[in-house]
């Protein structure tokens, strides 16, 4: 599925959401699609402009003028059921390595198992006399599965896009339900992935103004954040840095130069944690009182059968871990994006820094020992290819991807990993999307071979 | 337009900003406490020890580099000494076991080893640094010395992995040795000291292979305890006695927390004192240690009067009345007598942890590593 598809869908889900108790919102919003002050290029490039989720609706509607034309609430979402599969315990940790701190000298997010990045497990076990071996809040969110094959309800997914009437304003709430059964029982997470309001100020210009809990503005990986947008299933090794949502403000720009069919765009945030995902920094508050700040600049050709994205992307701040506002995370992305007769191709690089912080470190996960001296580098790269069938509203893709990470706790433990992933997405009408794929997970150097390949699947039901 | 209003929100957060929050943590180990040997300086300066302990109290310089030095203290009611590999400031419950791989071609009919260089993960300049191991016997076959060089290729390539206890072994410069002898005035009592046992250890650090000599402690120094995110090492309170301005006064002898000590002929084996908290004694103004050279009534009156040299007691004026000397005394001397004595509200822990393993109590050497 190309990023144009993705577009396509969300901007459909969107309609078909409306198709049950809004039926009068999808009237209003079907009579909605007149041509906005400033067209998107193309739907993919509308996707440059933020996520394809509402906020791209948003952006291609009038800013002003007439009585808005579409139902002020709109209810969207999606559910995404899995099956998956690891080799092994389902980590990334070596029955018999007992350094400390373990998560530091492995990769614990290797093990994919959905879209969240949530690993098959992250149980560090025990050392030889019984205790739990210590681990130090490099960690993802666990899936709990283990070795052992599962269903999953990845994600129970609720959008509310509020359009208000009077003001070029939009209210977006994405709400999530995460069931997982835990060592001690069953729990639902309740989880609130965004919640902004944006206001596009000026009429003639793709201008818009965020402030609340939104996507990241770094590289294109978190363009993909939702299972109904991503083409696969598992995020890349480098999105734990770069794809979390966060509390703050964030302006867009984007100024097309029509006769050459290219755009460029500017995506600004300062938040409280940045980008990393909330297992490694929480953004509900801010430990140091200084917002990290975060761009990407974008250009874009989009030709009739051609569409070419490049982005440079920046982030520097004070870590969300810890309350020293003079230790520094900086990370550095280059991404690139190239659409053409259905083959999509896409990759990032990423760089990051983190400067040593204060003890008791605090993220998504609980609060560990230390904030360590971090350095990590890698790339991900995909193709994806729709096949060209005659049947309407079926697409076939396959794609693969191949990524390569090397991280470093300083003084500690230096890896370098990589993993290739080889998959199928099947859409069947806007609604349904099946999803299939299986993890290589290597350890190239450092880190202890282990078992921890991946097969997972995904059926994404989307409303 | 943009640029304005991302000021208009972070300006003002950026105005009021506090001054940095910083939390300074240090660890010195044995390459440290030697360069402060060598500058004539001083090693855990903090807060609690603002001037610090000098490195001269912790190595004794030889011809050839330096030697442990025995620190004295009191243990049980009896003089006590130790000695210290490394400090850690600021770093609360967070000292670790790592592992040491020993190489062996086969544990059948007999351990026979590839070579007796260790094989470890965790260097000296690492945080994450500890002289406290977990020793895994690597079973390789008969391979050469150098083969595996790193705990990754073990784990990769060993047929087995099994496990064989856990050992106190501080890594040390090379030319620091453990000859030990007892510190004046105990020396007069010309009780000879074991030699700590050297080893060895090999570190892959990226490609770059490091070789590091070791102190071997022995087993059973230390125990581990379970945090919320894993196994720790538990530290034993180490009783150092303030100063009446609050900061650690570590001139005197301190005492050793309680703990297991077995008895056999060999001499006292402790089966404690791998890692030690510092807790703040906050004295009454009556108390203070005693030293035979100001109260030489009282020191000709007792039976071995360097026994008591630097003990504190709850009142001095004890120390005046030869009479009933040194059994008049409330002496602080065990850690039982400061919390019976003082109670807990006199005693503070510190965020200073120290390896410190016993090598001296009850007038008798400590086996080392036996």
């Amino acid at each position: 599925m190309t990023g144009r598809r993705a577009v396509a869908t969300a901007l459909a889900a969107f309609g078909a959401g409306c198709g049950g108790w809004l039926t009068a919102g999808v009237r209003a919003a079907r009579a909605a699609d007149a041509p906005s002050p400033v067209p998107a290029l193309t739907d993919s490039a509308a996707a440059e402009v933020a996520p394809p989720t509402d906020e791209t609706i948003a952006l291609e509607e009038p800013a002003t003028g007439a009585t808005p034309q579409v139902a002020p609430l709109v209810v969207t979402g999606y559910v995404d059921v899995g099956f998956a599969k690891a080799q092994g315990n389902g980590t990334s940790f070596h029955p018999a390595d007992n350094r400390s701190p373990l998560d530091y000298g492995v990769d614990p997010f290797a093990p994919a198992v959905n879209s969240r990045g949530e690993a098959a497990s992250t149980d560090p076990g025990t050392d030889p006399n019984g205790y739990p071996r210590f681990v130090n809040g490099f960690l993802p969110r666990s899936a709990g599965i283990g070795g052992t094959p599962s269903f999953l309800l990845n994600t129970a997914n609720v959008d509310f896009r509020y359009t208000s009437a009077e003001v070029p304003v939009l209210v977006f709430t994405r709400v999530q339900l995460v069931p997982r059964l835990e060592n001690t029982g069953e729990t639902t997470r309740l989880f609130l992935e965004q919640a902004f309001g944006r206001i596009t100020p000026i009429k003639s210009a793709e201008l818009a103004i965020s402030v609340g809990k939104f996507d990241s503005v770094f590289g294109i990986e978190y363009l993909e954040n939702q299972a109904n947008f991503r083409i696969g299933i598992t995020p890349s090794l480098l999105a734990r840095y770069t794809t979390g949502t966060s509390i703050g403000v964030k302006a867009f720009y984007r100024y097309q130069f029509i006769p050459i069919a290219s755009a460029l765009s500017l995506n600004v945030s300062a938040t409280n944690s940045g980008t990393f995902v909330e297992a490694l920094q929480g953004s509900s508050r801010s430990l140091t009182g200084v917002p990290v700040v975060t761009a990407r600049l974008g250009y874009e050709l989009n030709l009739a059968r051609l569409s070419v994205k490049i982005g440079a992307s920046a982030e520097r701040g004070p870590r969300n871990d810890q309350n020293d506002r003079g230790a520094m995370q900086t990370l550095l992305g280059a991404d690139l994006r190239v659409f053409v007769a259905g083959l999509s191709l896409t990759g990032e690089y990423v760089k990051v820094d983190e400067e040593e912080g204060n003890p008791n470190k605090l993220t998504g996960t609980g609060t560990y020992t230390f904030t360590s001296d971090f350095y990590a580098h890698g790339f991900w790269a995909q193709a994806a290819y729709e096949l060209p069938l005659p049947i309407p509203s079926f697409r076939v893709t396959p794609y693969a991807r191949y990524e390569q990470r090397h991280g470093e706790f300083v003084t500690f433990a230096a890896i370098k990993v990589d993993r290739a992933t080889a998959g199928l997405n099947v859409g069947i009408g806007d609604n349904l999307i099946v999803k299939g794929e299986y993890l290589i997970n290597r350890e190239l150097e450092g880190a202890p071979t282990v078992a921890n390949n991946v097969v997972t699947s995904s059926v994404v039901w989307t409303w | 337009m943009v640029v304005a209003a991302l000021v208009a929100v972070v300006g003002p957060a950026l105005a009021g900003c506090d001054a940095r929050v910083r939390e300074e943590r240090k660890l010195w180990n044995l390459f440290g406490i030697q360069a402060a040997l060598n500058a004539n300086g001083v090693v855990a300066t903090s807060e609690e020890i603002p001037t610090g302990i000098p490195a001269s109290e912790l190595l004794t310089r030889t011809s050839s580099g330096a030697t442990l030095k025995v620190q004295r203290a009191f243990a049980e009611g009896a003089p006590a000494g130790f000695v210290t590999t490394e400090i850690w400031m600021n770093f609360y419950d967070a000292v670790w076991t790592q592992p040491l791989y020993a190489q062996v071609i086969d544990v059948v009919p007999q351990v026979t080893f590839v070579t007796d260089t260790r094989v470890i993960d965790v260097g000296p300049d690492s945080t994450f640094y500890s002289p406290f191991w977990q020793v895994n016997l690597a079973v390789v076959g008969d391979v050469a010395e150098d083969r595996y060089q790193s705990t990754t290729a073990l784990l990769n390539n060993a047929s087995q992995i099994i496990p064989a206890g856990e050992r106190t072994c501080p890594i040390r410069p090379d030319d620091v040795t453990g000859t030990l002898a007892l510190p004046a005035p105990w020396d007069a009592w010309n009780i000879p000291l074991q030699t700590v046992p050297p080893a060895k250890a090999v570190l892959d650090d990226e490609g770059t292979i490091e070789h590091f000599s070791l102190f071997d402690f022995g087993p059973d120094l230390f125990e581990l305890e379970v945090e919320e995110h894993g196994a720790i090492v538990e530290a034993t309170p180490m009783f150092v006695f303030a100063k009446p301005d609050g900061t650690l006064n570590t001139d005197e002898p301190r005492v050793l927390g309680a703990g297991e000590v077995a008895m056999d002929a060999s001499g006292p084996r402790p089966r404690y004192g791998g890692l030690w908290r510092l807790y703040k004694v906050f004295l009454p103004a009556s108390a203070g240690p005693f030293h035979g050279v100001d109260h030489p009534a009282a020191r000709d009156r007792a039976t071995d009067p360097l026994a008591y040299e630097g003990r504190f007691a709850l009142d001095v004026t004890c120390f005046n009345d030869d009479r009933s000397f040194p059994d008049g005394c409330v002496w602080l001397d065990s850690q039982a007598q400061l919390e019976a004595v003082l109670g807990d509200g006199h005693l503070e822990a510190t965020n200073i942890t120290q390896t410190g393993p016993i090598v001296f109590w009850q007038k008798q050497a400590v086996p080392v590593n036996q």
